[in-house]
């Protein structure tokens, strides 16, 4: 319901402005961020490493080098390598549903570890557009799935825009959909005041859609108003599946893939 | 430093004008005494001796027929004399007492002093004496309303009361004769000779003040009640106190009045939600016509449910609160509707910038009984059809409410009222998805006067509130209804014991059901329809409280209010390891109690006055909340839940203690004061961090517990008389939680902490018809948390906080401006132009401070400010006929 109050809030105050100001912002804290993922999909598993840097800085990827990075599943442990400053990889774990994935990482002799399980996957059935859902600013197309009732889902829904990642995404649990046919939509939008980021025709959309476990809902949800809500609600940091201090999350899921060309 | 600037200057003009202010009404008022005469009187009797002495001075004197009758005669010569020498030299050694009433001079005989010229010297006037009863209502003469906290004096003495809520006094007195003067804000003084030799009821009318003629300004009424009450920590507004008051959009609003008073505070710009002495909003019990009101605030917090037409009188209570009332932590606020003209038929109205009002009252039967409809609605969103935009012209943006009372006298000692309140707002984008909410309250109450010292209120009382979001599109809709709702009884009765003692003393029984949620899903979003648990309980209390008079100047009221709170099933409660996992899940049957919470509530305050001018009060009072406002953002949300307590939610509890020092200047002209508290606070609710509102999972695992503690220091100077009124305030204050679970469990500051905080609302008579008026309020801004680094993750730059509200928002100021221009006033007619200027120099006081990723060059981050109200003009027209 965020969002519509959200949209009522800037009707209500047609006379609200927005600038930039400068904030004397405290020194920052130094913490590890630790994103990586094993999919189901052929190919290389990245773990990234990475530490924070001052608000005032430029947004470039830190990377941390020199970190010791294990991977182990059904009692094999794989190595990554460090292929660029903070970007370990491996071609040797091809992610399958049903296994759990520890992840260790130590940099410094400081120790973190995370593990998650990959889900069984869910069929994405469909990924459809109305006429009526299509705003130069904002299209809200539909996806399809039937969820499965024996277990508790989780669902990652990723969005690109021509190949391009989005800052939104959206997760589901089927806690209140168990068992049924869901449809429901994904909110692809220029918020910004450039034109030219305005989707038309000839687009593609693209969902990946992911069966994701409970830590990973956990801290993707968090995630998600983790800068602070619209309606003021304390910023807070997500909640992390890692263990030992560092931010960020660790998550083996499924991928599905569906586009839509904007006609 | 250098925004802090513009800030210090305007302190000190804000300061200089107060000052000004003050000197220039005081030079205003001229003391009739200082009048310089000439005259020479020789054996002239009392009313023509005075009669000649008004002729010479030009300086009226008021008396009551005693004095007109009076056999007394005077011999006096002055030449080029006060009227004060004059006088005094006149009256030696006669029963006569004199003393400035306004620009009058008010005559007295002494009631002791004629008992003893008539008895001869032998008579003890002080001994064994019988005491009688005075006893009665005050009422408004034009529109029979009764007058809540009227003063009831013994002229010439100290022996003084207050009308209650129900505008009925009582007052034991030794066998006498005594002038009585009844005084309430805004009416003329009413003077009556008394013979008090058998219990007398005495009904008072209050002429209004007339604004036609000279006196345009409001006479100080206080009578130096608050100097003598124990009630501290009390602030009490008749509604017309409020109006002149520029607010923002125009609508006159009391809770907005409210947070211009030192220790009560605002969440943040245009918020409806109030923070008093660092409790949070839902800490707050808000009664209208004693029922509950659970969302006091329209539109997302803007405006408060309140129509002030309908509105007659309130109180805030921030620290010890009577024993009648109970539930809430952090104040008691307490709205009086009008009864309803039962003189004559009365229409008022007025159309502003965002809304329309009118209120018709009038007499069902004169003189016994009333009625009263005032109903209110926005009209912007008509404004809305006009877009060219279609989202916008669909979208539906209203609020309403309705207020309708009616009263009737039974007979000499009963009397019923029948209140009712209906509010409901409406957010939607038409056909796809909104939110409407409201109140419904209604209250019957009984008074009777059993005797000249016994007075009962019997209620019962209904209040609901209830929510509805709507999410529909062409393939499914989904709705989610949420409801709170309370049936209650009470009984109060307020006992005049004697001379020395009143005690007040009842009991209340109010039955709550909550209704979390239902949704009612179809179509094809796979949601499933489900209903969540209702959750019941019966909350009882019983209380006892007595005002005792231990001497002339020790007033001392103590009392105990003991609270049960029960929840009953049917339901499944649960127990919670330490991470909120659920370990294991009881059933209780309909009716089967789950747990009883009793809590003792001791109330003590003490009042020692000092002299005719000044006192010191202390109080202790220790509060007990069992229904709980579960929210975590920072307006107030429609959506945001109310939970009673279970055997996991225990009842937050406050202890506070405070001292104050109170003085009146000039006459009771000046009211200052200074207060003192500290506060801590058990059992406060927070959300875990990424907490799932909207979850099928017991409420309970989403939350964590902890403590609070506020202390500070109120200083408030307030003007009550003359052509300038007004008040400035000043509040040092400090506001922290300790939640486990948040901030590796330490002391942080709670959001709504600010450390300083200034207000100054002042109003000027300028002429008969312009009044202009201005407020000022300064303080430090919100606590809030900066981000203490940013990262990458999916591609998105993230922040990273660490010590929660260890920042603070840049300072919070705005200057409003107001002015009224009467346009027309007759018996029969009154209108006037209401003109106000909401942040009249423009200050850019953030509503909200977000970080994102620049949208130009996305490879640097910036903290970005949202300003709502900058320059806000409106006009408003009111009429009344």
């Amino acid at each position: 319901m965020k969002p519509i109050f959200y949209l009522i809030l800037m009707l209500v105050f047609l006379s609200s402005c927005e600038d930039t100001i400068d904030l004397n912002l405290k020194d920052p804290q130094i913490k590890y961020v630790i994103e990586g993922a094993i999919t189901n999909e052929p190919g290389l598993v990245k773990v990234m490493l990475s530490q924070t840097k001052d608000f005032k800085e430029n947004n470039q990827f830190n990377g941390v080098s020199g970190a010791q990075v294990k991977i182990e599943n059904e009692g094999i442990t794989t190595v990554l390598t460090e292929s660029s400053k903070g970007v370990y990889q491996t071609d040797k774990i091809n992610g399958r549903p049903g296994v759990t994935y520890r992840l260790t990482v130590n940099i410094n002799n400081e120790v973190f570890t995370a593990s998650s399980t990959m889900p069984v996957p869910v069929p994405l059935l469909d990924f459809t557009l109305k006429p009526s859902d299509y705003e130069r600013t904002r299209v809200t197309p539909k996806v399809k799935y039937r969820d499965v009732a024996s277990v508790s889902n989780y669902y990652w829904f990723q969005q690109y825009i021509n190949d391009k990642i989005q800052s939104q995404y959206k997760v589901s649990s089927d806690e209140f959909t168990s068992g049924q046919e869901i449809n429901e939509y994904l909110v692809f939008e220029n918020n910004t005041k450039d034109e030219s980021k305005d989707i038309v025709k000839g687009d593609r959309l693209t969902v990946e859609m992911h069966s994701i476990d409970a830590s990973v809902y956990t801290y993707l949800f968090s995630l998600f108003n983790a800068n602070g809500s619209a309606d003021g609600a304390a910023p807070a940091n997500p909640i992390s599946n890692i263990s030992g201090g560092a931010l960020g999350f660790f998550s083996a899921h499924t991928v599905e893939r569906k586009t839509i060309v904007i006609p | 430093m250098r925004k802090n600037g513009p800030v210090k200057i305007l302190t000190v003009i804000a300061l200089i004008l107060f000052l000004m202010a003050l000197i220039q009404s005081r030079a205003h008022a001229q003391d009739p005494f200082d009048k310089k005469l000439n005259i020479t009187l020789e054996n002239e009797p009392l009313k023509d001796a005075l009669d000649k002495m008004t002729k010479a001075s030009g300086v009226k004197f008021t008396y009551n027929e005693q004095v007109a009758n009076s056999k007394i005669k005077i011999t006096v010569h002055a030449i080029n004399k006060s009227l004060k020498e004059t006088l005094t030299a006149a009256f030696l050694d006669k029963p006569i007492q004199f003393s400035v009433l306004d620009k009058e001079v008010f005559i007295r005989l002494n009631a002791e002093a004629v008992k003893k010229a008539e008895a001869g010297p032998a008579a003890n006037p002080n001994q064994n004496r019988e005491k009688y009863t005075l006893s009665g209502t005050v009422k408004a003469k034009g529109s029979g309303e009764t007058l809540i906290a009227a003063s009831i004096k013994v002229a010439g003495t100290n022996q003084a009361t207050m009308s209650n809520e129900y505008g009925f006094y009582s007052l034991t007195l030794g066998k006498g004769d005594y002038v009585i003067e009844i005084r309430g804000v805004g009416f003329k003084t009413y003077k009556i000779p008394v013979q008090l030799n058998q219990n007398v009821k005495l009904d008072a009318t209050l002429e209004e003040e007339d604004n036609q003629l000279e006196t345009v300004t409001v006479k100080a009424t206080s009578n130096s009640q608050n100097i003598k009450s124990t009630q501290m920590g009390m602030e009490r507004f008749s509604i017309r106190e409020t109006k002149e008051v520029p607010v923002l959009l125009g609508e006159a609003d009391i809770i907005k009045t409210l947070q211009l008073l030192p220790g009560v505070k605002t969440a943040g710009e245009g918020n409806g939600g109030m923070f008093v002495r660092g409790g949070s909003s839902d800490q707050n019990i808000i009664l209208l016509d004693e029922a509950p009101v659970y969302n006091a605030s329209h539109l997302l917090g803007f405006f408060s449910t309140f129509n002030s037409d309908a509105i007659k009188n309130v109180t805030l209570y921030k620290s010890g609160m009577p024993a009648q009332y109970g539930g809430g932590l952090s104040s008691v606020l307490d709205v009086k509707m009008n009864d309803g003209n039962n003189q004559k038929l009365g229409v008022s109205g007025g159309v502003g910038v965002i809304a329309a009002r009118l209120n018709i009252e009038g007499p069902i039967q004169k003189n016994k009984s009333s009625f009263l409809i005032s109903a209110r609605r926005t009209y912007a969103d008509m404004f809305l059809k006009l877009s060219s935009d279609t989202s916008i012209r669909n979208t539906q943006l209203y609020f309403y409410d309705v207020n309708v009372k009616a009263n009737y006298i039974l007979g000499e000692k009963d009397r019923l009222f029948v209140s009712g309140y209906f509010g409901k707002d409406v957010l939607a984008s038409q056909n796809l998805s909104g939110i409407n909410w409201g109140n419904a309250t209604s209250t019957l109450r009984w008074n009777h006067v059993f005797n000249s010292k016994l007075f009962s209120n019997t209620s019962l009382i209904f209040s609901n509130y209830n929510y509805r979001v709507n999410a529909n599109d062409d393939e499914s809709s989904l709705t989610l209804f949420s409801q709170i709702r309370d049936w209650s009884f009470k009984e109060n009765m307020q006992w005049y014991l004697n001379e020395k003692n009143t005690l007040t003393f009842g009991l209340s029984s109010t039955y709550h059901s909550i209704k979390p949620g239902e949704v009612e899903a179809s179509g094809d979003s796979g949601f499933l329809s489900q209903e969540f648990q209702n959750r019941f309980s019966l909350e009882n209390a019983v209380y006892a409280s007595n005002t005792w008079k231990a001497s002339e100047a020790l007033n001392i009221t103590y009392g105990i209010r003991l609270s049960a709170f029960s929840i009953f099933g049917k339901g499944d409660f649960y127990d919670l390891d330490q991470d909120g996992n659920v370990t294991g899940t009881t059933h209780y049957k309909s009716g089967e109690v789950v747990k009883t919470y009793i809590n003792p509530e001791p109330r003590v305050a003490l009042a020692l006055q000092l002299n005719e001018l000044s006192s010191i009060k202390t109080s202790y009072v220790r509060n007990v909340q069992n229904l709980h406002l579960i929210s975590n953002a920072n307006s107030a949300s429609p959506t945001d839940r109310w939970v009673a307590s279970t055997n996991i939610i225990k009842p937050e509890l406050s202890d506070q203690v405070s001292i104050g020092y109170y003085r009146n200047i000039s006459d009771n002209a000046y009211e200052f004061s200074a207060e003192t508290y500290y506060k801590s606070l058990q059992n406060q609710i927070d959300y875990r961090n990424g907490a799932d509102i909207f979850t099928s999972k017991p409420i309970e695992t989403q939350l964590l517990f902890g403590k609070g503690r506020a202390y500070g220091l109120e200083l408030l100077i307030k003007k009550k008389s003359g052509r300038f009124t007004g008040w400035l305030g000043y509040t040092l204050s400090k506001t922290e939680r300790k939640i486990d679970g948040i901030n590796n469990n330490e002391w942080y500051n709670a959001r709504q902490d600010k450390t300083h905080d200034i207000t100054f609302v002042g109003m000027y008579k300028l002429s008969q018809n312009w009044t202009v008026s201005a407020n000022w309020v300064y303080s430090t801004g919100n606590a809030i948390t900066y981000p203490r680094g940013k990262y990458t993750m999916l591609g998105q730059s993230y922040f990273y906080f660490s010590d929660r509200n260890a920042d603070r928002m840049p300072a919070y100021h705005r200057l409003d401006l107001g002015a009224t221009r009467l346009l027309k006033q007759t018996k029969r007619f009154s209108s006037e132009l209401n003109f106000s200027l909401y942040n009249a120099y423009g200050r850019k006081n953030p509503f909200r401070i977000t970080f994102r990723d620049n949208e130009s060059d996305p490879n640097r981050t910036e903290a970005v400010r949202t300003t709502l109200f900058q320059f806000i003009p409106s006009i408003s027209y009111n009429f009344k006929f």
